[in-house]
């Protein structure tokens, strides 16, 4: 177990150093130069030199990068063009939002998926498994660009349940910010619900068909202690992985979530920053939002062999 | 992990993939006698929606391979004979209407399809080509070579699909080449995974054996031994990354950072309607109902294909 560990970790540090490599590698590849970015097109070669040597960019690639390395193991991410403001402290004040927006995501869609994934394995092709299965399959091909118009048009314009847009701090009015944080939650978990009452599915199914289903069957247990007492435990392991893998995919829906609904996290700061070229800020939150999910996928990996006995018996 | 991820989000690029690939083991489902009507029924049914899926597709790729000599309004010009946001209606010439600024919906659909299956093509091709030859090479080679590479693919994979793109987006000049580009850099490791986890299992096999007795070369067992074997497993896997590739193409052209305007595309239409959303809803409707039917079609082909060359029963 311990050699397991260290060796994913190890893995995970490569893997880093790569991307790091990778993202610094943006300024460069970026056509055009920074200096006009910053100073406007009609600025002086002799105030574009200055500011080369103010940012470093004089200097060769491998500097800056050993530069920008030992400032990035120190958290400072560099300074944004746009905002004079630092980097971190950007990410620091957009993070709140995306991590409610993920964290109420992820408990929506468990508590939708697992009641469906569980009667749905109940009966192969019953009523319920049919209904889910497509209801589902649509749920996974709306992207959030296609599902939030289709939300909107139902619940703000034609209902007038909920706010189109902005953002309410939960400090300020936890009502309001409730209000406001619905239907971009209920855009975003689609796709989690889908996929998380398909796996959740397929491992009950196969639980199901165990001896010891069959035994409490005999014992005359109800149907629902059968399903939600016996199988729902030993079948929700991918459900676990996946919700935890599922991370990425959020972090990306959340960028057009949150662009379609005026929500100041994450997304929107990327969004905002590629549109002005400002590349300090792109490159932090690359890195920012890579390391994050780096991270996350090696605990899951470390955490999985660590719940499931049958694999931690394993030689790694 | 074992887990059939229905996804399709942005982000199913690899989520997706990664799990249709992994998932190679079947599942035996059998069916109670009572149930077996219903499951012949929803066999049926579900021929229904395969030969629907198809019948939507060919006509898809007509339009777009013969968009050139049908008879439409030039998709960049302005109808004369309607107004701006004209409806729908049974017209014999622009049945869809015209957009928010009064060019021919129905030609800015069909050139959008064309965008969008060209970029799709394009991008899973180079992909395809490029992973299938590095996951040959690191599960037949192993050693330091596999090493490497899986590095290499877990560097790609460290960052949010979404949040790649958009970093390759914010570098590249704003074309379609880049967002081929983008794309197909995505694919190269699902890809290169799913052909190197086939290769692994197939290289210890006695058909190759009995090749590497009989004095083929490397090349020749990689190329004709393994490489035949590897193919129908990838066939499904291409409908699907396809649909992930158009939605992914569709998100960034939403945000205004994918094909450049004129030239159509259904993300760049959903945005552009987005903002008559009140009094023309069918601006938006249109091509996102487009988009949707297609990644629902593809994500059904290629699901039946994953049933049927792979075996395993389809959990969504």
């Amino acid at each position: 177990m311990g050699r397991y560990v260290a060796r994913k970790l190890i893995h995970m540090v490569v893997v880093l150093l790569l991307v790091s490599f990778a993202t610094s590698l943006m300024l460069d590849l970026t056509p055009g130069d920074p200096a006009y970015a910053i100073l406007g097109d009609q600025a002086t070669p002799a105030a574009v030199k200055s500011l080369h040597q103010e940012l470093g960019l004089d200097r060769p690639f491998y500097v800056r990068y050993g530069d920008w390395l030992s400032n990035l193991a120190r958290g400072d991410l560099g300074t944004s063009y746009e905002y004079k403001q630092s980097v971190s402290s950007l990410i620091s004040q957009a993070l709140p939002v995306t991590a409610e927006l993920i964290v109420l995501t992820l408990l929506l869609a468990l508590a939708i998926a697992v009641p469906l994934g569980v009667y749905s394995a109940r009966r192969v092709g019953g009523i319920v498994d049919r209904g889910t299965t497509f209801v589902t399959s649509i749920f996974v091909s709306a992207p959030p660009f296609i599902s939030v118009p289709f939300l909107v048009f139902l619940f703000v314009l034609t209902w007038h349940i909920f706010p189109a847009t902005g953002w309410v701090k939960f400090g300020d009015s936890p009502m309001d910010n409730l209000q406001h944080i619905v239907l971009p939650v209920i855009a975003l978990s689609l796709w989690p619900v889908a996929a998380f009452t398909a796996a959740l599915r397929s491992d009950t199914v196969a639980t199901l068909q165990e001896d010891f289903i069959l035994s409490a069957r005999a014992k005359g247990l109800s149907t629902r202690s059968i399903l939600f007492r016996h199988a729902l435990r030993p079948s929700s392991f991918s459900l676990m992985t996946l919700a935890g893998l599922s991370l990425g995919t959020l972090i990306g829906s959340a960028v057009i979530v949150e662009y379609l609904f005026a929500l100041p996290g994450i997304g929107s700061l990327i969004i905002s920053a590629i549109n002005v070229h400002d590349i300090p800020l792109v490159q932090g939150v690359v890195m920012f939002t890579a390391v994050v999910y780096v991270v996350m996928n090696t605990a899951v990996d470390i955490l999985y062999r660590y719940l499931d006995p049958r694999l931690r018996m394993q030689k790694a | 992990m074992d887990v059939t991820t229905p996804g399709a989000g942005i982000e199913t690029l690899v989520g997706d993939v990664a799990d249709t690939l992994l998932d190679t083991r079947s599942r035996p489902v059998s069916a109670s006698p009572s149930d077996r009507p219903s499951t012949s029924r929803i066999r049926r049914l579900g021929s229904v929606g395969f030969w629907l899926a198809t019948a939507w597709l060919v006509l898809l790729a007509f339009v777009a391979v013969f968009a050139n000599v049908l008879p439409l309004h030039p998709y960049d010009r302005f109808v004369d004979s309607l107004p701006p946001r004209a409806s729908m209606g049974f017209r014999l010439s622009e049945p869809l209407g015209t957009d928010a600024s009064g060019r021919s919906m129905l030609s800015r659909l069909v050139f959008g399809a064309r965008e969008s299956l060209l970029i799709g093509v394009a991008s899973v091709g180079i992909s395809l080509v490029i992973g299938s030859l590095i996951g040959l090479a690191a599960g037949y080679l192993r050693g330091r070579v596999d090493e490497v590479v899986t590095i290499l693919l877990d560097t790609i994979l460290a960052f949010p699909a979404l949040v790649l793109l958009l970093a390759i987006a914010s570098v590249g000049a704003r074309s379609v080449n880049t967002v081929i580009a983008g794309l197909a850099i995505l694919g190269i490791s699902p890809f290169a995974r799913l052909v190197r986890s086939t290769t692994l299992t197939l290289a210890d096999r006695e058909f190759v054996l009995a090749a590497r007795t009989l004095g083929a070369t490397r090349r020749r067992i990689m190329f004709r031994e393994i490489l035949p074997n590897v193919v129908p497993g990838i066939i499904s896997v291409v409908f699907l990354f396809m649909a992930a590739v158009i939605v992914a193409e569709g998100s960034l052209s939403f945000l205004g950072l994918g094909v450049p305007p004129p030239v159509p595309s259904w993300g760049g239409m959903v945005n552009e309607g987005r903002q008559w959303m009140s009094t023309a809803p069918q601006l938006v409707f249109i091509p996102a109902g487009a988009l949707l039917l297609t990644v629902l079609s593809l994500r059904t082909v290629g699901e039946r294909i994953r049933v049927r060359f792979v075996g395993g029963v389809s959990t969504l």
